[in-house]
């Protein structure tokens, strides 16, 4: 879940609205880099928009929990959906392409972050590009695709692939 | 993976439909324990049955060991997979819940089955799209005096008599905005059979009866598609869907088909023909033996016991082979007459 930061003093502080969009905002990742990012797009985090409304940061947000490489990442997927002219037809396909590139670490991180930073679409978009290369495989290219370490021991493996028995035909060859 | 909090992994596993859930439960022991939750199997089941998400049968299938229990017993039948006999009385799974009476049933009590334990659940849909979905408790009419039901043909009429949401309309239609292609008069009857076959291909349709009693599950799953054929008026066409059974020691043929039977008129035609709407007019489960005739309530009852033990297959094309080996026989059959 993504911590509502508060105001250290628990008060309200109302956002200044009229100036929101064409003021920049600086994010700062685990490792130190800064980014510019307008307001408009760093509104689509809800977690951004807290910390925003509550202005505990006064211009500068720590995001300990985000790399800068995957913050990044993140920042071109929600200055793509602040854009003013873009169409959802436009979005989707930029989304499409976001992805598409990614390695499953990548992915994994960039999950992490939309989960952390509270941006649902593109939490979800990741969720099912993840789902999506799970389907139809045999569980070895699961694993070997998401580098997923076996922790079963031998007899383990061989009980929990009896339970579920019933799954193992259909799946597509190991080859391609 | 592995910096994937638990939260997570049960964000992305709950995304999975049930074979990939099983497989993905195979890989490591994290998402081995978050795949055993029940809610995860709850989802599974009620995307693919929304029958499955009403409280009576929910209910029903807790008591019966669960949703994930009851999505491995229903998996679909495989298209053209050689794959093992899959045994009734293989489910070792959950053997700590059952005392061995309990497991391989009283005799007694399995003597005694009667249409009060059977339930039918049957989902209909038309390119992933529910269209249908009725859930029948018992057999209707079953206990009407003299053996009624014992005597005459079996069949359980789901239209007429199961049990609808009030948010269901009663008519079950298909129509252009379910994905129905246009149908033109001049090719009416092509385009008819056409559809209907994709109908067919489409519906991810599960019936189940089972018996409360031994608390075992009997799942007919689509089954093959048996005969496609317009009947009657020239509006009206009809479906049926079937499972072989074996009837050893109970019929002379040995085997019965259980059908499911589908038919649908012609409701209306708007916008120069090309806009159909199709009218659900009948859905009902019925046994017939290899020559098309069919089996009274006794038999029947009988069969269906017999089936709860049987070996079952998750072949399709043995389904469906021995399901076209019925339909030749009974063609030749009605030849010969």
């Amino acid at each position: 879940m993504a911590p509502k930061n508060k105001n250290p003093n628990g008060e309200n502080v109302v956002p200044e609205v009229q100036q929101k969009k064409t003021q920049a905002l600086i994010l700062k990742s685990s490792d130190g880099e800064e980014f510019s990012i307008s307001k408009s797009a760093a509104g689509l985090s809800v977690a951004i928009k807290n910390m925003m409304e509550d202005d505990c940061a006064g211009g500068v947000i720590p995001l300990p929990l985000v790399d800068g490489g995957t913050l990044a990442r993140v920042i071109t997927y929600l200055n793509k959906h602040a854009e003013d002219g873009a169409s959802d037809e436009d979005k989707r396909k930029f989304d499409e392409e976001f992805l598409s590139g990614m390695e499953v670490d990548v992915l994994c991180d960039v999950a992490l972050a939309g989960n952390y930073l509270d941006i649902r679409g593109l939490f979800h978009d990741v969720c099912q590009r993840i789902v999506n290369g799970m389907k139809n495989k045999s569980v070895e290219w699961v694993r070997k695709t998401f580098r997923i370490e076996s922790d079963f021991t031998a007899e383990e493996e061989e009980q929990i692939k009896k339970e579920y028995a019933w799954a193992w035909e259909g799946v597509d060859s190991d080859a391609d | 993976m592995a910096s994937l909090s638990s939260d997570l992994c049960y964000d992305i596993l709950k995304r999975l439909d049930g074979a990939t859930l099983a497989s993905a439960a195979c890989t490591c022991a994290a998402f081995c324990s978050i795949s055993r939750e029940e809610r995860l199997w709850e989802n599974v089941c009620c995307s693919m049955w929304p029958s499955t998400n009403r409280d009576d049968v929910k209910n029903l299938i807790s008591s019966l060991g669960g949703f994930k229990k009851f999505y491995a017993d229903c998996f679909p039948l495989i298209v053209n997979k050689e794959v093992p006999e899959f045994h009734w009385k293989d489910y070792y799974e959950y053997p700590q819940e059952w005392t061995e009476a309990e497991y391989y049933g009283d005799e007694d009590e399995a003597e005694s089955i009667s249409p009060s334990d059977f339930v039918s659940i049957v989902d209909i849909r038309y390119k992933d799209k529910t269209i249908c979905s009725r859930v029948l408790w018992g057999i209707p009419n079953a206990n009407g005096f003299n053996g009624w039901f014992y005597n005459c043909p079996f069949r359980v009429d789901l239209l007429a008599y199961s049990a609808i949401n009030d948010d269901q309309a009663d008519e079950v239609t298909v129509s252009l905005s379910d994905g129905l292609p246009p149908i033109w008069s001049m090719e009416r009857r092509g385009k008819m059979e056409r559809s209907g076959k994709s109908c067919a291909m489409a519906s991810g349709l599960a019936g189940f009866l089972l018996t409360k009693k031994q608390r075992k599950l009997l799942i007919f799953p689509v089954g093959a598609l048996l005969e496609d054929k317009d009947i009657g008026p020239e509006n009206d066409f009809l479906l049926r869907f079937g499972s072989v059974l074996p009837a050893k020691d109970i019929l002379p043929c040995q085997v019965v088909e259980c059908i499911l039977i589908m038919k649908f008129r012609v409701a209306r035609i708007e916008d120069e023909d090309t806009h159909t709407t199709l009218k659900l007019t009948e859905l009902s489960m019925q046994l017939g033996d290899m020559e098309g005739s069919h089996v009274n309530g006794r038999n029947s009852l009988l069969v269906l016991r017999e089936a709860l033990s049987c070996p079952r297959s998750k072949n399709y094309s043995e389904a469906s082979s021995r399901a076209n080996c019925t339909q030749k026989f009974r063609a030749s059959s009605r030849r010969r007459r």
